[in-house]
């Protein structure tokens, strides 16, 4: 039955993505709808635990933009409130909830955020979000930051290091090692003489061998070489089609495709040769994460076979016989477990030499991270504390002036972003949340106002900002709008998960999202 | 401070309309509801899944097999209990829904599941103008696209695929199409009975623990005991305990399927003659294991690839072509066979007649071996984030649309009090955005397609062969399933040729039968030939147009090419058979690029409706396959279309 709740999901991230979200324990700071759409979609998809911290009873304008409360929680603790609403959802997650000011927490028992893989801290000011940075760094705690304010939500991810071991590039074209046949699949390509098949059977013949077979002729002709310009590619698939008898062979046309797998070895991506840079920098100790090894294996596989990975092992499909088809997926599996082995004892190497157990890693965790290596990645976020002074303030300035205009341009939102910050920051409150609200929402303008300007000019930058999105903001300012709350708080769940099952490329930056024009920008 | 009215003011004086209280219609109730709307009506067949619950939030657990529309009010209104909420269970379709049902509403949002519904839902906002908003998602993509009528392009505009995907539920209990038997036997059913991973988990095992005994061969149980055992339990017991749950058969539109008789009642010579038929069953030795040597078909004398099979052949290829499955993969040293291969003859035989005794249960139309292999379909893989995503910006389009429409259209102003650009509509593309790039990606929508089929005046092109084409298939395949028309009436310049209304008279009734099964040749008045212009209209719809019928002769047709033997040619459907086309001569770097490339995307689907069973993050590699393989027509991507 567990199963069949997480399908849907387990069919994107796996089930050992599952089995890590089923592993993270979530700690939620306010109770506001961007906080609680963000856990309830983590609880849905089945987290281990929730924590809610929350020093607020429940309001009757809370009902009005926060699904998690319901009217017979007016006046009762919000977190609680929120905490029972949630675990209606998932019966296996656990949730509990503390009574307290979340910033108090922050400031006299950092401790309390150890017991957490996942801290979300919303709508607080950016003051002790740079205290909750730091702390949450030391530990490698993933820190998430998300505020909405008006039509306007931001989102940051603050995690010292993180390591992805499948960045689902979208892109995965088979490795099928045709540069370095191995000699297995030599024996069994030698073994079609093309010229004895016939009609049904010729068509019959795997892609693969058509290839190796051209490549061996090839070979023969060049000097040994493989076609490596395009010239030469161009004559290489003339050559293969030379070897057609009709024009309708299935098994040529897969090969004319595939002609780039025997020309050059498959590249590395991008972001595997930014992991194995990291790793010539690093000592392997006791203390490191076993990615790392795992990183180290792969790197000397690869300095060993000369730049080719350890093969996958799956083939596509491709017109032949079921019996050569099931042959062929075998030699490339029983490749696959051997390149895996050789691996797996780099790894071992690695780990007694940094003092570690040998079978700290199991045989089938290799083989799996094998499968996975070439999508590897390596990520690190600057502290909170450099985003608020000198980074945007590159960013402010490298930007083209005088953009103040429709359709706004990032930087409007970045000033508009950092003056609500200050405000926050300044008045412990966001734009437009006085009490008395219509005074309150003219005043507040005139803060905010106030605060860009002194913004733009601490940059020397000419210009306002347009008086009516200063306006708006107040005016939204005064609840988080639940269509905002609700679309960023299932960015940032999207992210955390991102994060927790190790998959796909979290956002690196400040992502803005703008609910009028549909817009998220990073800066 | 804005003299206008405020986004919570606006939504509370409008009605809306959702259709789908899915994934995504779950996310916009909420949404709706607490962005001030106080009128919303909502519609939606579906019963709750246990499957549904890692996203459909408003659904629990006890409340599995119950009315999606009607549970999803009734926890909104444990919550919000002054809101104001109707909840239909049925489908858009029905004539209950027509247009003036749509005009009482200021807005329509779609969280739909299928391509016929939002063709239909799409004429009706047309014909009532009323602004329609549509959605769709699929993994972590995503889409919400705005239109207006005479001011956006309408959602059929731009030409869409014939999705091949289907949700699971109507799967695996309500098929109603030859695909959904075909989509059942390739991707559940086979997989289930002959997987190497006993263990694996299937949509075939929600129910109770006698289901997984049912798929599993007993100790020393013979290939074709077993086969008989799972005929019995798939085409009785099963389609018994589906009729006992009554809820699911409330809706008298819904077909109610019949139980198969028990096999050795409908094949008198048992199951080991039938599984042997004139053949050894493992081949006798004989180790040129050819995959087209020694078929259940080729044993059983049936040459035909073509002929359907009656209820009788069909059980006989069932349990042949099952035993010969189990009986192979044993020889294999007891590999199973994870994945259908259209290439696997065995296979192909096992699905065909599995099909074809579905379809006998819930009585479709039986496809042939031929059309069945054809048929190879893809469960979308989905995730409550990216439905709150889109859930959220289809209530931010929907107030910009009302904002628009409260001040009496187009008043040439800006939509909200942060103007954007001179038309404030969006369509929206929710992407898995990699660090740096756009999560969301808005677009100035498209301009209506003055060519459109729908809200445009062009004349669609049918290219037939006159002699062969019956006015029964046209009206089927072609008004129907390719233009998803719903009660179509066809007039040639000088005769009613068919009509679909309660108010006939006997002799109508008699007459458009006749119609149906006649060649378009041999059609009362002259007949139908090269260069007759028909007027093809549906009022249910509000939706007309010409058709002019341009004959090609049977021999001029390629099997190949054109395996429908007809092409439907007109501005905004020609693509559709481009979009055949391409899919055939896709190679992989086309593939590749399709996949890379999401910007122009355009995704059909709510989740539920793309069957993906290998979307999974451990068998991506399989799923590449598919996108390898021509045939695929980009399986793993069918929810793309690339908007020209």
């Amino acid at each position: 039955m567990v199963g069949g709740r997480y399908d849907r999901q387990i069919r994107i991230w796996g089930e050992h993505g599952q089995k890590k979200l089923e592993e993270s324990k979530v700690c939620l700071l306010n109770c506001g709808p961007t906080g609680c759409e963000t856990v309830k979609n983590l609880v849905l998809g089945g987290i281990a635990s929730f924590t809610l911290v929350d020093k607020d009873t429940v309001k009757p304008r809370d009902l009005g933009n926060n699904f998690m409360l319901s009217t017979t929680d007016v006046g009762e603790s919000r977190a609680k409130a929120v905490a029972a609403h949630l675990k209606e959802l998932n019966a296996a997650v656990v949730g509990s909830f503390i009574d307290e000011d979340p910033e108090d927490i922050v400031t006299d028992n950092p401790d309390f955020f150890h017991d957490f893989t996942i801290v979300i801290a919303t709508q607080m000011p950016m003051r002790t979000l740079m205290a909750l940075d730091s702390v949450c760094r030391k530990q490698n705690i993933i820190m998430i930051v998300m505020r909405s304010f008006g039509f306007i939500g931001t989102l940051r991810l603050c995690i010292r290091e993180h390591v992805i071991t499948d960045t689902n590039p979208g892109d995965n074209i088979h490795d099928l090692g045709l540069t370095q046949p191995w000699p297995e699949l030599c024996n069994f390509v030698s073994q079609f003489e093309l010229d004895t098949l016939d009609g049904v059977a010729f068509k019959g013949v795997p892609f693969i061998v058509l290839l190796l077979q051209a490549c061996d002729k090839w070979r023969a002709e060049h000097d040994s070489k493989l076609p490596s310009n395009t010239r030469e590619q161009a004559a290489f698939k003339h050559m293969l089609s030379a070897m057609r008898r009709t024009h309708d062979e299935e098994n040529f046309q897969e090969a004319l495709n595939a002609v780039r797998h025997v020309c050059k070895p498959k590249s590395l991506s991008p972001t595997l040769v930014k992991v194995l840079e990291e790793l010539a920098s690093k000592n392997l100790c006791q203390s490191t994460p076993i990615f790392w090894f795992k990183i180290s294996g792969i790197s000397a596989f690869l300095a060993k076979s000369g730049g080719m990975m350890p093969l996958v092992g799956s083939i596509p499909d491709m017109t032949c016989t079921t019996d050569c088809y099931v042959t062929l997926q075998r030699i490339y599996q029983e490749k696959a477990a051997s390149d895996a082995k050789v691996v797996e004892h780099y790894v071992q190497e690695a780990l007694v030499r940094a003092g570690r157990q040998r079978d700290e890693i199991t045989a089938d965790e290799v083989r799996t991270f094998c499968r996975y290596a070439s999508n590897a990645a390596f990520l690190r976020w600057r502290p909170l504390a450099l985003d608020s002074s000198l980074v945007r303030e590159d960013k402010i300035k490298s930007t083209s002036q005088g953009a103040w205009d429709y359709p706004l341009s990032t930087l409007t939102y970045l000033v508009l972003v950092c003056a609500s910050d200050a405000f926050f920051d300044r008045y412990g409150r966001l734009p437009g949340t006085a009490i008395d609200a219509v005074r309150g929402s003219k005043d507040d303008f005139i803060k905010l106002k106030t605060i860009a300007d002194e913004i733009l000019g601490d940059h020397n930058l000419n210009g306002h900002l347009l008086d009516n999105l200063i306006c708006e903001t107040v005016r939204g300012g005064g609840g988080e709008l639940h269509a905002v709350a609700s679309v960023l708080g299932a960015i940032g769940s999207q992210e955390i998960i991102k994060l927790v099952t190790k998959q796909f490329v979290p956002c690196e930056k400040t992502l803005i999202y703008n609910c009028v024009e549909c817009t998220t920008m990073t800066c | 401070m804005a003299p206008e009215m405020s986004d919570v003011e606006l939504a509370k004086s409008s009605k809306v309309l959702m259709v789908g209280a899915g994934g995504i219609g779950c996310e916009l109730l909420k949404t709706l509801v607490l962005s001030g709307f106080e009128d919303i009506e909502m519609i939606d067949l579906d019963t709750i899944d246990v499957s549904n619950l890692n996203r459909q939030f408003l659904f629990r657990k006890r409340h599995v097999g119950m009315s999606k529309a009607k549970v999803a009010r009734e926890t909104v209104l444990k919550f919000r209990p002054d809101a104001r909420i109707v909840a239909h269970h049925g489908n858009v379709k029905d004539s209950s829904f027509d247009v003036d049902f749509v005009r009482t509403f200021d807005v329509v949002l779609n969280g739909l599941d299928n391509l016929e519904a939002r063709k239909h839902v799409n004429r009706l906002c047309l014909a009532a103008e009323v602004p329609l908003i549509e959605s769709g998602t699929t993994g972590y993509l995503g889409q919400v696209t705005a239109h207006v009528r005479g001011r956006t392009a309408c959602f059929e505009c731009n030409p869409k695929p014939v999705p091949k995907s289907h949700p699971i539920c109507t799967l695996r209990d309500t098929p109603d199409k030859p695909i959904h038997c075909v989509v059942y036997a390739a991707d559940l059913l086979f997989p289930r009975l002959f997987s190497a991973d006993p263990n694996a988990k299937s949509d075939l095992d929600e129910e109770d623990a006698v289901e997984l005994s049912a798929f599993t061969r007993s100790p020393g149980e013979s290939p074709e005991s077993f086969a008989v055992r799972v005929y019995d339990y798939v085409f009785r017991t099963k389609i018994e305990r589906l009729l006992a749950k009554e809820e699911m058969w409330a809706d008298e539109k819904r077909k109610k399927p019949t139980p198969l008789p028990a096999f050795t009642e409908l094949v008198p010579e048992g199951p080991t003659a039938a599984a042997h038929g004139t053949d050894g069953l493992n081949g006798d030795g004989n180790n040129s294991n050819n995959t087209m040597t020694s078929t259940a078909c080729k044993a059983l004398g049936l040459r035909d690839a073509h002929a359907a099979w009656t209820d009788a052949d069909a059980a006989r290829v069932f349990v042949s072509s099952f035993a010969r499955i189990v009986a192979r993969d044993e020889s294999d040293g007891n590999h199973g066979t994870d994945k259908f291969d259209k290439d696997d003859a065995l296979a192909v035989e096992f699905v065909a007649a599995t099909a074809a005794l579905r379809s006998a249960n819930y009585g479709i139309e039986r496809k042939s071996l031929f059309d069945a292999k054809g048929m190879a379909g893809n469960i979308v893989h989905a995730v409550a984030t990216t439905n709150a995503i889109v859930g959220g910006l289809i209530v931010i389009e929907a107030l910009k649309v009302l904002r628009q429409r409260k001040a009496g259209g187009d008043a040439g102003g800006v939509a909200t009090p942060v103007p954007c650009a001179p038309c404030p509509y969006r369509y929206t593309f929710v992407k898995q955005h990699k660090s740096n790039s756009r999560l969301l990606e808005p677009m100035e929508p498209d301009p209506p397609n003055k060519s459109c089929v729908v809200c445009g005046a062009a004349r669609v092109e049918l290219v037939c062969d006159v002699e062969s084409m019956t006015l029964g298939r046209l009206i089927d395949e072609v008004l129907k399933k390719k233009l998803g028309m719903n009660a179509p009436e066809v007039n040639a310049p000088e005769t009613i040729l068919y009509e679909q209304d309660d108010g006939l008279d006997d002799d109508e009734i008699e007459q458009y039968a006749k119609n149906c099964k006649s060649t378009l040749a041999n059609l009362p008045a002259g007949g139908v030939r090269h260069n007759t212009a028909l007027r093809v209209s549906d009022f249910t719809q509000k939706f007309e147009f010409d058709l002019i019928v341009t004959h090609r002769p049977g021999d001029e047709w390629d099997d190949e090419e054109d395996p429908d033997g007809y092409v439907l040619r007109g501005d905004s459907v020609s693509a559709e058979s481009n979009e055949n086309n391409a899919a055939n001569g896709e190679n992989n770097e086309e593939n590749g690029a399709v996949a890379e490339d999401v910007d122009d995307c355009l995704i059909v689907d709510d989740e539920d409706e793309i069957k993906a069973a290998t979307a999974t993050a451990g068998t991506k590699r399989k799923r590449d396959d598919d996108d390898d393989d021509n045939d695929g027509g980009g399986r793993g991507d069918a929810k793309e279309i690339r908007i020209e």
